[in-house]
């Protein structure tokens, strides 16, 4: 009995020995494969399993919840005219603005995107860190360090890439930190998660012409953001006693909880 | 090699249910299904079988968690352990126990991955931990049941 007590503490001594190490060599390059492979194989298990889910949704959305679908349509012609006038007003002012960096013989080269379009296939395990899985890896274009949107703004930036997945680090982790500027004053700053859902923008010193509500977007210092992307509002500003910076707290843009697709931003240097 | 299989199905419901399933329901909800596989692992599954589940099982998990590696393994590994040594003084056959276990032990696990994190765990929002906890606290009897009811008797 005893020798099958010592034999327990022995093999479990071992195991948090093994972990120990395991923490002491966190970022080795093999275990990052290993995950990969592991995030890849449960692509495909999540995908088996809820394949009768999907085929049921599909025949739902496709057969049998068509009402209301004839009304739903006109509205989405009357908003997909609006949006076309948009963006041919757009254009219009791109071609303006290319016409003038012409007419002043601006020398800097413009940025170009493509969006690359993923589903959201897991969330993180702990409530701690703030991260996701979407179904598009390197064989799609992923790659690490790549800006993650969607319409509403920043999601987050790619950390580790495999063929068939992408884990993603969100903008409310806490070790996420994305060169910002305030959209009206111009005022630069570092955005950073606070880890309970809100967002800090630190670095800022004078409080004038802070508004609540004011749009917070990229940089694009660093040059891994996009400039002009949404990043949020500011929601409150306080100046603690004996610091030099403000305390700023914002308001994610995008509604991390509800996510499902994502856009990841693939920027390629294009013109003069 | 039935017994690997089963161990297998059990982790994938268990990674499907705390990865995809909850999360699509309620973005912030986290419900650790795993902490309540464990205490069944404690009260019917033999020790070796059990550490080593747990393991290999905190292991995988680790893929689908943007914490540093090797410390869920730690973590979970730790408190097993614990569940081990407080079965010895308290009785967790009943689903009030449980529920208390479930709840005391994951109020721990966030805590030490916090603090391992160098966060405070609190900053995730006192709400957010009660909902998680009581949420994990209530789910664990039932995923206790079906790993008695996994593991049958004549193996235990």
């Amino acid at each position: 009995m005893r020798r099958k007590e010592e034999d327990r503490i022995f093999f479990a001594g071992v195991l948090v020995v093994l972990i120990l190490v395991m923490i002491s060599i966190g970022s080795h390059r093999y275990f990052k494969d290993f995950f990969g492979l592991n995030r890849d194989a449960y692509y495909w298990i999540e995908k088996v399993s809820f394949a009768p889910f999907g085929f049921a949704s599909h025949v739902w959305d496709n057969y049998l919840d068509l009402v209301n679908t004839k009304q739903e349509n006109s509205q989405l012609k009357q908003n997909l005219e609006k949006a076309r006038v948009e963006i041919s007003l757009y254009k219009e002012l791109a071609n303006e603005n290319e016409r003038l960096k012409a007419m002043l013989e601006f020398k800097g080269a413009s940025n170009e995107f493509k969006l690359l379009s993923a589903m959201i296939l897991s969330q993180d395990v702990s409530i701690i860190s703030k991260t996701m899985v979407i179904d598009k890896g390197t064989r799609d274009g992923f790659r690490k360090s790549m800006p993650v949107i969607n319409a509403d703004g920043v999601i987050g930036r790619v950390i580790e890439t495999s063929p068939d997945t992408a884990q993603v680090l969100l903008i409310t982790d806490p070790n996420s930190a994305i060169p910002a500027l305030i959209e009206d004053t111009r005022i630069k700053g570092i955005v950073k998660g606070k880890g309970d859902g809100s967002l800090s923008l630190e670095y800022v010193r004078d409080p004038e012409g802070l508004n609540i509500g004011s749009p917070v977007v990229t940089s694009g210092l660093l040059g891994v953001f996009p400039k002009g992307l949404k990043l949020g509002y500011i929601k409150e500003i306080r100046r603690p006693k004996n610091k030099i910076f403000l305390e700023i707290t914002l308001k994610p843009s995008v509604k991390i909880e509800k996510i499902e697709e994502v856009f990841g931003v693939e920027s390629y240097v294009s013109g003069n | 090699m039935y017994q690997v299989i089963r161990f297998f199905c059990l982790f994938i419901f268990i990674l499907l249910m705390e990865t995809t399933v909850v999360p699509s329901i309620s973005g912030s909800l986290r419900i650790d299904f795993f902490l309540a596989a464990i205490i069944g692992f404690v009260l019917y599954v033999p020790f070796s079988y059990g550490i080593f589940f747990v393991f290999v099982a905190s292991f995988l998990l680790q893929a689908h968690s943007g914490i540093l590696t090797g410390i869920l393994p730690f973590v979970y590994i730790l408190v097993y352990l614990g569940i081990w040594l407080v079965k010895d003084f308290v009785y967790l056959e009943n689903s009030r126990s449980q529920f208390i276990i479930a709840c005391l032990f994951n109020i721990l696990i966030i805590a030490s991955t916090g603090l391992m994190m160098n966060r405070w765990f609190m900053e995730e929002g006192i709400r957010q931990v009660i909902l998680n906890t009581a949420t994990t606290g209530l789910c664990a009897p039932p995923l206790i049941f079906c790993i008695n009811y996994l593991w049958p008797a004549n193996e235990k």
